[in-house]
């Protein structure tokens, strides 16, 4: 099947095909397979007489691997900058921090507080209409507050 | 054989590797189920997710969304039919119970939200909900937020398009909105004209109450004036007998025969050459010349007295 060409060639080419194929197409997964490509070739380059299966299987490994390198090496410093917006689409923890007026007493942990235009759902020590309180975390949408100092 | 079940392996890796790579874009949540039970929910960016064990369950939209609530007829605490549309803006906070604690999320948010606009636009009438309309959505907010809370997810406004009473009764608003200007208008009209009369009569009041003074004024004036003449006439003519009394009855008489010369002096006068003067009584220009003559006599005889005695005087 590949008898005419040496075999890390064809490594090469499909690796080159890979990166390329990730440029225009979406999800980011071909970018691994090709490094492991690319590296496959290398060792047939360097071990020359490797079966086909065994080219196989390495290729599988190394593309592996380089996820594994990713995930272990890289990932953790890019998710160190976590960009300019780290609360874009998470409306309630956009509210950690900020000060508001309760709209209606909170009873037995729950109340209401005036945010904007709107009332959110409050959890915090009991509190009597008009205190002012301090978001300071949130489950999915209430906020939980304590009374501002 | 080698080569094919080569090219095989290498064909499953891609595949196992493509699903072990996933992005989740920005704006959007996946939920996480491992063999069908929800384990987790990923954050927008890269994860890898071992294949065969662990799924990709909901894939939730975590952006603000915009839901039409389609027009319905409604009807109003004083039995008038209405249509009514609106929006609704939601947005999903917690994508694990939006995704698993409701069955059709937009579906039920819609149903919610219609079935309450029935609500409180039932407990108003027509003139309230037309006038209302931001008592209507705060009312609408507050049931609806409450309501879809369980589903992690958090309505942020509620709108009403438009409320659109049925065709007659909008033209019987336009009438009635007309009639009552006209009314005003008439009114203002009425008002108006009985201002006017009111202070016409009162300028000819005034006017006639002015002239009635002002001829008072005038009579008054006017016998102020005969009495002060009559008292004139009256010290004049004492004044005038008072000389005759302590004169001489001659003095007069001088008086009336100069005035009296010069009275014919000035007919003498008179341009109409017609005119033919008759004294009207000689004697009495004659008589009044005797008066002078007197005069005369009387002062000259007084001239010769003191001549006289002055002769009877021997020189010293």
């Amino acid at each position: 099947m590949f008898a005419d060409v040496a075999t890390h060639y064809l490594w090469w080419i499909l690796a080159l095909l890979l990166i390329g194929a990730e440029v225009l197409l979406p999800g980011y997964f071909m970018l691994w397979i090709g490094l492991g490509a690319a590296a496959t070739g290398l060792l047939t380059l360097l071990v020359p007489g490797l079966s086909v299966i065994a080219q196989a299987v390495a290729f599988v490994v190394l593309a592996f691997l380089s996820c594994a390198a990713y995930w272990y090496l890289l990932r953790p410093r890019l998710q160190r900058e976590d960009g300019d917006e780290p609360r874009l689409n998470r409306r309630g923890e956009q509210n950690i921090g900020q000060r508001y007026v309760l709209a209606e007493a909170i009873v037995n942990g729950r109340g209401k507080a005036r945010v904007g235009d709107g009332l959110w759902l409050v959890s915090g020590p009991d509190l009597p209409v008009g205190t002012t309180v301090e978001v300071v975390a949130v489950d999915g949408n209430t906020l939980r507050v304590k009374p501002a100092a | 054989m080698g080569s094919l079940l080569a090219l095989v392996v290498v064909i499953v890796a891609i595949i196992v590797i493509a699903k072990l790579v996933r992005i989740v874009p920005q704006g959007y949540e996946w939920t996480v189920e491992r063999f069908g039970k929800y384990t987790r929910t990923l954050t927008p960016g890269l994860h890898f997710l071992i294949p065969f064990i662990y799924g990709i369950g909901r894939k939730m939209n975590m952006m603000e969304q915009v839901l039409d609530v389609p027009s319905q007829d409604v009807i109003t605490k004083d039995n008038a039919v209405v249509r009514v549309d609106g929006v609704v803006f939601y947005q999903v906070l917690d994508a694990a119970k939006a995704a698993y604690e409701v069955a059709n999320l937009e579906q039920a948010a819609l149903a919610l939200v219609m079935t309450n606009i029935r609500t409180v636009l039932g407990s108003m009438d027509l003139d309230e909900s037309l006038s209302q309309r931001d008592a209507i959505n705060a009312q609408l907010l507050r049931v609806v937020d409450e309501a879809t809370h369980p589903w992690g997810v958090k309505v942020n406004r509620i709108e009403i398009k438009d409320i659109a009473p049925p065709r007659d009764l909008v033209d019987s608003m336009a009438r009635q909105m007309k009639a009552e200007r006209e009314k005003r208008a008439q009114i203002l009209e009425a008002e108006g004209l009985r201002q006017a009369a009111i202070l016409k009569a009162d300028g000819e009041k005034q006017s006639a109450i002015l002239a009635a003074d002002g001829k008072k004024e005038a009579a008054f004036r006017e016998a102020e004036a005969r009495i002060r003449l009559a008292e004139a006439e009256a010290q004049a003519t004492k004044l005038v007998s008072d000389a005759i009394a302590s004169g001489d009855v001659n003095a007069l008489n001088y008086f009336v025969a100069n005035k009296y010369v010069e009275a014919l002096k000035e007919m003498a006068h008179s341009p109409n050459q017609k005119m033919l003067l008759l004294p009207v009584e000689a004697t009495g220009i004659i008589g009044s010349l005797a008066g002078i003559a007197e005069l005369a006599k009387e002062s000259l005889g007084q001239q010769q007295d003191k001549n006289a005695v002055a002769r009877r005087t021997p020189p010293v």
